[in-house]
């Protein structure tokens, strides 16, 4: 009883010392920009909330590390709402997140009821937000206090186990371990840790470091879909639209709630699964919703429900997703491991030392994660006719503008055309993976955790003096490892073997 | 212009001489092993290991599929051939900036490098992409020069 008042105090006393750092002008300001920033790039189709952080990273150089990821934490958020405005006025989502949200939200504009739907996917999303950020309290701390027992062995384990999770959940597991090996590989260019010496670096001075991360996810994350639009021709509508239907009532909302309850669960739970992510959880939250309803046939005819759970889960997986990072210090989607890279940059490692050395930090995100759902909803009804402005921008204007700020944010790291070529380079190959169907989220995954991984690997056996068992005789990296390799195996088997004996059965 | 086998089997084979080769420039790296067991060169031969391993999966997988579908296998997705041309225009425009950036300085490079990306993916008159190449290009000029304080290059127009 006394343990559970004192762990109560302590939690208060976090959480008062995290919202002291965010309720100042610049940590509100910052959360502000953020979600303006990540609703107009997710509102835009073909940019999504990780292409958006990856654009306005130069910009976070000169602010203080709190305020850069406050902001990070509103781009996150107003990212996966904005990505519903094109879902509901065009029927194209803006980011893949919002693609269910397409099924019943543009039959509501059709009708003439676009207000309704705007407004329930506004609200759903601040919902799904505010229960993940609650969910992200409860289950970060206690994962955090278990992770401080871990030592080299289990942080190579789940390093692997993030990486083969999201090669085993791409379209093709082959495929996707391909892409995380290639991101771990390019991660081995530059200074060996232990050693000293430099690793393909080819007598280039620049090279010395290694490829710096700032550039490398500007041309992986934001060049290669630049190039991937231009390559797609992906073409977007002209938007006419006037406010004149109504928004959703309350007894509107009361309705949906049980849709935005289960949506946001289910995105709690499958952010926190390495690459499942939103594109995934919108699905399911959608599914489910239907099966639940007492009026499925409604659904895909526009039901306020069919928006509100994809609504909810997506925003219901940036909670989720910030579980991994922040306790284990091990990012679970391509968005989490930007905000990865500005810690990373700022001089920080997330993970359970953070809760220790830095407690204002990760307790200011959950503090900020929920307040940026409420600010959200300020936001995007103040401005909702800017953002279809902004969506009505040609897009050769919009691509030739997003790739000069990419160059010159590139440049502004180290005033070296190096990292412009860096940008060109990461550029280039990220577009080869998109048009080739391999995951570029498992290749900056594998990119930004190549060192965590490689040095506890080599710790690991230090410690046990070259003995390779040591990854399976540790109980808790046993455990993960043999999940990894039962992950690697299933895909291989869904994706091969169950393939080949329902196409035997036809 | 397709997406087809060939093309797949093409980068699985690209894939293994990449991974082979940066097994082969690691080797090397044994010597430089100081005290932990395993040497600089072991992570960068197992990543290269996994990659060619899962090239040859896959490369088994494609063989696979051109043999039992036949004349099927050399459809694939379709693309214009043109989007690829100016994806190619692009990254030209793209590699002639940084070339032409240091020498220009930073405003005339980015206007040229606007105007000629508008171009290539045509859609917009001349007048309207000079006028918002400029515009831009100045706009960024102010934000990252003048608010954010980055030194950017002013070519042969030091005297701004």
């Amino acid at each position: 009883m006394i343990l559970e008042a004192e762990l109560l105090m302590d939690f208060l006393q976090n959480i008062a010392l995290g919202s002291s750092v965010v309720f100042t002008f610049k940590g509100l300001a910052s959360i502000v920009a953020g979600v303006i920033a990540g609703t107009i790039g997710g509102a835009i189709p073909g940019i999504n909330a990780s292409m958006t952080m990856a654009i306005l990273l130069p910009f976070t150089w000169g602010l203080e590390p709190i305020v850069a990821i406050l902001m990070y934490v509103g781009i996150y958020c107003g990212g996966q709402y904005g990505g519903s405005i094109p879902s509901v006025l065009i029927g194209t989502p803006g980011t893949p997140s919002s693609a269910a949200t397409v099924m019943d939200g543009y039959p509501l504009h059709l009708q003439g009821k676009t207000g309704m739907a705007l407004g329930m996917s506004l609200y759903a999303s601040a919902f799904g937000g505010i229960v993940s950020s609650i969910a992200l309290m409860i289950f970060a701390i206690p994962l955090a206090k278990v992770a401080l027992a871990f030592g080299p062995p289990e942080y190579f384990a789940l390093s692997l186990l993030g990486l083969t999770l999201v090669a085993s959940l791409s379209s093709d597991v082959f495929k996707g371990l391909i892409a995380a090996a290639l991101g771990l590989l390019l991660a081995t260019i530059g200074l060996d840790p232990f050693a000293g010496i430099v690793r393909f670096g080819f007598g280039t001075e620049q090279l010395i470091e290694g490829f710096e991360l700032i550039p490398f996810y500007m041309g992986i994350f934001a060049l290669s879909q630049v190039l991937y639009i231009i390559f797609k021709k992906i073409q977007r509508v002209v938007v006419e639209y006037k406010i004149t239907s109504k928004y959703p009532s309350f007894k509107d909302f009361v309705r949906c709630l049980p849709a935005m309850i289960m949506g946001s669960f289910i995105g709690m739970f499958v952010g926190a699964m390495p690459g499942a992510g939103a594109s995934i959880a919108c699905w399911l939250g959608y599914n489910e919703a239907k099966r639940w309803s007492k009026h499925p046939e409604r659904f895909g005819k526009g039901a306020l429900e069919g928006v509100a759970a994809p609504e909810a889960t997506n925003n219901g997986v940036t909670g989720g997703a910030m579980v991994p990072l922040l306790s284990l210090g091990i990012p679970g989607s391509s968005s989490t491991a930007i905000m990865l890279g500005v810690l990373i940059i700022h001089g920080l490692r997330p993970g359970p030392m953070l809760f220790v050395t830095n407690p204002e930090i990760p307790y200011a995100i959950f503090v900020s994660l929920f307040l940026s759902n409420i600010v959200m909803i300020f936001v995007a009804l103040m401005l909702i006719k800017l953002l279809i402005k902004v969506v009505n921008i040609p897009e050769s204007i919009m691509n030739a503008c997003i790739l000069a700020i990419i160059f010159v944010g590139a440049y502004s790291v180290n005033n070296s055309m190096f990292d412009i070529f860096t940008v060109l380079l990461f550029g280039v190959i990220g577009l080869i993976l998109k048009i080739y169907d391999y995951p570029i989220t498992a290749t900056a995954l594998g990119f930004v955790l190549g060192y965590l991984v490689e040095t506890n690997f080599r710790r690991s056996l230090t410690l046990s003096k070259g003995d390779w068992s040591i990854f399976m005789t540790n109980p808790i990296s046993m455990v993960i490892i043999t999940l990894a390799i039962i992950s690697v195996l299933y895909a291989v088997y869904c994706n091969y073997f169950k393939k080949q004996k329902g196409t035997a059965d036809i | 212009m397709t997406i087809t086998i060939k093309s797949r089997v093409i980068l699985n084979i690209l894939w293994i001489v990449i991974a082979g080769a940066f097994y082969w420039v690691s080797m090397p790296y044994s010597e430089a092993r100081t005290f932990d067991p395993i040497g600089p060169h072991v992570f960068p031969q197992l990543m290269s290991t996994v990659i060619i391993l899962c090239s040859l999966g896959n490369l088994f997988m494609l063989f696979r599929e051109s043999g039992k579908q036949g004349a099927d296998a050399r459809a694939g997705e379709e693309f214009e051939p043109l989007n690829f041309v100016k994806v190619l225009l692009v990254l030209a425009a793209a590699a002639l900036y940084i070339w032409i950036m240091p020498m220009a300085g930073y405003f005339l490079g980015t206007a040229f490098l606007l105007f000629l990306v508008i171009q290539i993916q045509g859609d917009i008159g001349i007048k309207i992409n000079f006028l918002v190449s400029c515009g831009f290009a100045l706009m960024l000029y102010l934000l990252f020069a003048k608010v954010l304080h980055i030194l950017l290059p002013h070519g042969f127009l030091e005297f701004i």
